[in-house]
């Protein structure tokens, strides 16, 4: 069984590409908060290699461009045109000011670009230069738009990370001067905004955006995605946008100077239990009703989400022989993805839940007790309200997770998306689904996620496990599964010196 | 040797680095040190872009944590912050050695770390030998930051010991996080056991105890002239004299290379071990005689710093006939006009530490056939359409697990799988 014995002209399956897999292994390494984070500017610089006609300026020494070059999610795929002042000791004392100001020169009479990035650095942010000031004093044909304060961490709130603040510069810059009444609007035209993590958005949101035709509208813009100035420039065109956290600033640029609406995919009050999100068919239902809210066409939103979905229940329908009444453990954190929709919509059930944080991101690890607990609450209720009733192991060892799993004997476990472990469960012996298989199911919108989740599952069942993987010479670290004890020490000091030496 | 002040750093207004800063030329010196322990006392950011930059090409060995410094550490500083991550990494992995470098945002707020260094050193829990180098970035750029860190290591080497070991050196220069730099370093003691040279230590990528154990050896050996710094000051606190020898790509390199070092050691070249690695190599190209005669006059380009980037260009030119149109050197070092010499009017135009925008324009009106560079060259053999032959740093999107060395006399039929396949393999419109 394949996916494309039941691809037709509406299906929406996701297909692989090798780069999902390069993914996969960059997501693998233990970068993302577990034995070293990275910094603002390289979340930042992702968004530029979005954008058409762009340099990156970094105001910086040469290290910062040098390394940053290499980033966190594109490990394989340097970004390479990274400009930078190469300030010097001189420049700490006297500031760089003059010099910014001489570079955006030379760079635009090298590279002759649309728009010109300049992002600070550590060095600048704490020199204090006004780098601000350069977007009017620097005489060059083309779009200056300036990004302060992106040195240091990631910060757990979304609107002080580097993508969300490059974001806000990005759009409240190069709006500045465009009025409204320079606008001509369009009533039935909506922005989709990207996290610009993975590559190819466009393929990832390849359902919404028919999803969106289907309903009598269409697409502005995917901000950002392969855009140029003018695309950016041509944001208040649509009606409305949907985006992540209506708590950024651009948001509320866009919605006081031109009136436009907003559809927020991660309202308040956030994850407040594990069917929260876009996600699952209720999800992405309760998406397409409020696109069609704030557009007012409620009728046209029902009709397509009722269409839509039972074009995708059918094909889940399929497979549901081969999953309904088996038993899965749960292996995850805050977020319920696709192991809720093996629940929700394919009668599996949990016989065993495990919490994990300290394998996760930033964000699983940021989370305290109270939180924690919080969460296995949610997944409780989550389990009792499909008629599970799972055991719950909370950061358990490796060892005590092989006696549960050895006492429940679920059918098939279902690692985190994160999770680097899978051929660690089906080296136990235990069917496993792979998430490597569903590579960014959290950054795609639409109803054909969840059959993507069946099939893999169902594919987990069918196949022999991989009884000797060759990952399973190397020892694993007890506390950190999927690390061995080598890593999972960095894990441990990074975790004293970030998390807990704060 | 031409001295370091008259190596002032070019101004630039804008600039696509070749290079990384003082801070990242440290690290890949330090971190050679195979027991011991890198400690940035930076923000995450510092930390995880040369973890990055460690971790792509070597899974496994990745020997670098950080101080854990936040925004507000930029106001009040975090010495004690250095302290810390001091003691949990000599605690956790009980290095023999750990190396403390500092980033652009503590220097400038002025964290005092040669007081933590001391402290550390007073501290009886901390076993590990424990040096502080400035390395903020802004100082300098990458070699030079690798130059005065290799240096840095002097005030370790035993200074009693006063018995030299016959036949022994030192290799200096060596960097371990090179493009198959564990082939080569296996393939370049082999060699000199093969004339009877014995490896003293390898600067760095070695133990602490044999960076210690140093001055025992009766030469230095700087390949490409990387490290000519450290092997100065050696030569005058340890009397140990030096010999620069090009990196030993190709057969007539590796043989002038063992030559040199025999020469210097006061030794007869055994040339029964000569006859016999030259043998095996013509077997080597006899296989693939034809493709050689038929690649005969391409056209490459090179982008690699200058220890590397020189050797290769000669043996390219003098051994496999190649035309090398343009050489970039990514980084100078001390030696950089005693090695141009070497290749004048080999080449037809060198590049110096060049802007990156620069240098690609000047290698694409060049028009070449091959480019050998880094994965920071995709791009520009992707738009020439022309292979990438990744042999300089940082070379991150290939791994080298096999015992296939560029350098010394194993590394001919290494070399011509690479060239030979690159272009044999590609598909060509009909």
């Amino acid at each position: 069984m394949g996916k494309e014995e039941i691809m037709n002209d509406n299906s929406f399956n996701y297909t692989l590409s090798p780069e999902d897999f390069m993914v996969s292994s960059v997501w693998s390494l233990p970068i993302h908060g577990r034995a070293a984070l990275g910094g603002k500017i390289s979340c930042a610089t992702t968004i530029a290699t979005s954008l058409k006609n762009t340099v990156v300026l970094v105001h910086g020494p040469i290290g910062c461009a040098f390394q940053r070059r290499i980033n966190p999610c594109r490990g394989w795929n340097p970004i390479y045109d990274m400009t930078c002042t190469a300030l010097t000791e001189a420049e700490t004392v006297f500031g760089g000011y003059d010099k910014l100001l001489g570079a955006i020169e030379e760079v635009y009479d090298k590279y002759k670009p649309e728009l010109i990035l300049v992002i600070s650095t550590d060095v600048s942010d704490q020199i204090g230069d006004y780098m601000e000031a350069v977007r009017e004093e620097s005489k060059v044909p083309c779009d200056v738009v300036v990004s302060t304060l992106v040195s240091c961490e990631q910060d757990s709130v979304f609107t002080k990370r580097g993508v969300s603040i490059v974001r806000n510069a990005l759009i409240t810059q190069l709006l500045e001067t465009v009025d409204k009444d320079e606008i001509e609007e369009d009533e039935k035209s909506l922005n989709i905004t990207t996290l610009v993590q993975f590559p190819d958005e466009g393929r990832r949101y390849r359902e919404l955006h028919s999803l969106i035709r289907k309903m009598g509208l269409h697409v502005n813009g995917f901000y950002f995605y392969n855009n140029s100035v003018r695309d950016i420039k041509s944001m208040p065109r649509a009606f409305a946008s949907v985006v992540h956290y209506a708590s950024e600033p651009w948001t509320e640029f866009l919605e006081k100077k031109y009136g436009m609406k907003y559809i927020e995919l991660y309202p308040e009050p956030r994850f407040s239990s594990i069917e929260y999100g876009p996600y699952g068919f209720e999800g992405v239902d309760r998406l397409l009703m409020d696109i069609g809210k704030v557009y007012g066409i409620e009728g046209e939103a029902e009709e397509v989400a009722k269409r839509s979905r039972r074009e995708a229940e059918e094909a889940l329908s399929s497979h549901l022989p081969a999953l309904k009444g088996k038993s899965i453990s749960v292996v995850g954190s805050y977020t319920g993805g696709y192991a809720a929709d093996l629940v929700r919509y394919c009668g599996m059930k949990c016989k065993l839940l495990v919490l994990k944080f300290r394998t996760g991101t930033n964000f699983d690890m940021l989370l305290n007790e109270a939180a924690k607990e919080r969460t296995a609450e949610m997944w409780h209720d989550f389990f009792l309200k499909y008629d599970s009733d799972p055991e719950i192991l909370v950061e358990p060892t490796l060892e005590q997770e092989l006696k549960a799993l050895k006492r429940t004997k679920p059918d098939l476990i279902v690692p985190p998306a994160l999770g680097t472990s899978a051929w660690w469960y089906e080296k136990q012996g235990f069917k496993t689904l792979i998430p490597n298989r569903l590579s960014g199911y959290f950054f795609r919108l639409g109803y054909w996620t969840v059959v993507d989740a069946a099939i893999e599952a169902r594919r987990a069942l069918e196949r022999p496990c991989s009884s000797e993987p060759l990952l399973s010479l190397l020892d694993q670290d007890e506390e950190y599964g999927g690390l061995t004890k080598y890593w999972a020490n960095n894990a441990r000091v990074f975790r004293h010196v970030w998390y807990e030496e704060v | 040797m031409a001295e370091e002040t008259e190596y002032e750093e070019q101004e630039h207004l804008s600039l696509d680095p070749t290079q990384g800063c003082q801070l990242i030329g440290a690290f890949r010196a330090f971190h050679g040190i195979k027991d011991g322990y890198v400690v940035l006392h930076s923000p995450p950011g510092c930390h995880s872009g040369m973890l990055l930059l460690r971790t792509l090409c070597d899974n496994a060995d990745a020997r670098i944590a950080f101080s854990g410094i936040h925004p507000r550490d930029f106001i009040y500083g975090a010495e004690h912050k250095a302290l810390i991550a001091l003691k949990k990494v000599d605690e956790t992995f009980k290095p023999a050695f750990i190396a403390l470098l500092d980033a652009c945002a503590p220097a400038i707020v002025g964290d005092d770390l040669d007081a933590v260094e001391v402290k550390a050193r007073e501290d009886a829990e901390i076993k590990s030998k424990i040096l502080y180098f400035s390395a903020a970035g802004f100082h300098k750029n990458m070699w030079l930051g690798y130059e005065s860190a290799l240096v840095s290591l002097v005030k370790f080497m035993d200074t009693n010991e006063s018995l030299k070991a016959k036949d022994s050196v030192n290799l200096i220069g060596f960097k371990d996080d090179g493009f198959k730099s564990v082939a080569d370093l296996t393939e370049i003691k082999r060699l000199l056991n093969g004339v009877g040279v014995k490896v003293n230590a390898v600067l760095t990528a070695d133990e602490f105890k044999q960076i210690v154990a140093a001055p025992k050896a009766s030469l230095n050996i700087v390949l490409g002239g990387d490290g000519v710094k450290l092997a100065k000051v050696m030569n005058k606190q340890f009397e140990i004299p030096y010999v620069v020898v090009d990196y030993p790509y190709g057969v007539s390199a590796t043989e002038r290379f063992l030559e040199r070092v025999c020469e210097e050691l006061d030794k007869e070249v055994d040339e029964i071990f000569l006859s016999q690695e030259r043998a095996r190599v013509k077997e080597s190209v006899e296989k693939v005689q034809f493709y050689l005669h038929g690649f005969y006059g391409l056209s490459c380009a090179i982008i690699g710093d200058t220890a590397k980037g020189i050797g290769l260009a000669k043996f390219l030119s003098s051994e496999l006939g190649f035309d090398v149109k343009v050489l970039a050197l990514t980084n100078k070092n001390f030696w950089l006009e005693e090695n141009l010499k070497g290749i004048s009017g080999l080449v037809q135009e060198v590049l110096v530490e060049p802007d990156r925008f620069e240098m690609e324009r000047c290698i694409a009106n060049a028009g070449i056939q091959m480019l050998f560079g880094s994965t920071f060259d995709k791009r520009l053999a992707n738009v020439e359409r022309v292979p990438l032959i990744r042999f300089s740093y940082p070379t991150i999107d290939n791994v080298a697990l096999t015992d296939t060395p560029y350098a010394g006399f194993r590394s001919i039929p290494t070399w011509l799988e690479s060239i030979v396949n690159s272009l044999v393999s590609r598909y060509y419109e009909v």
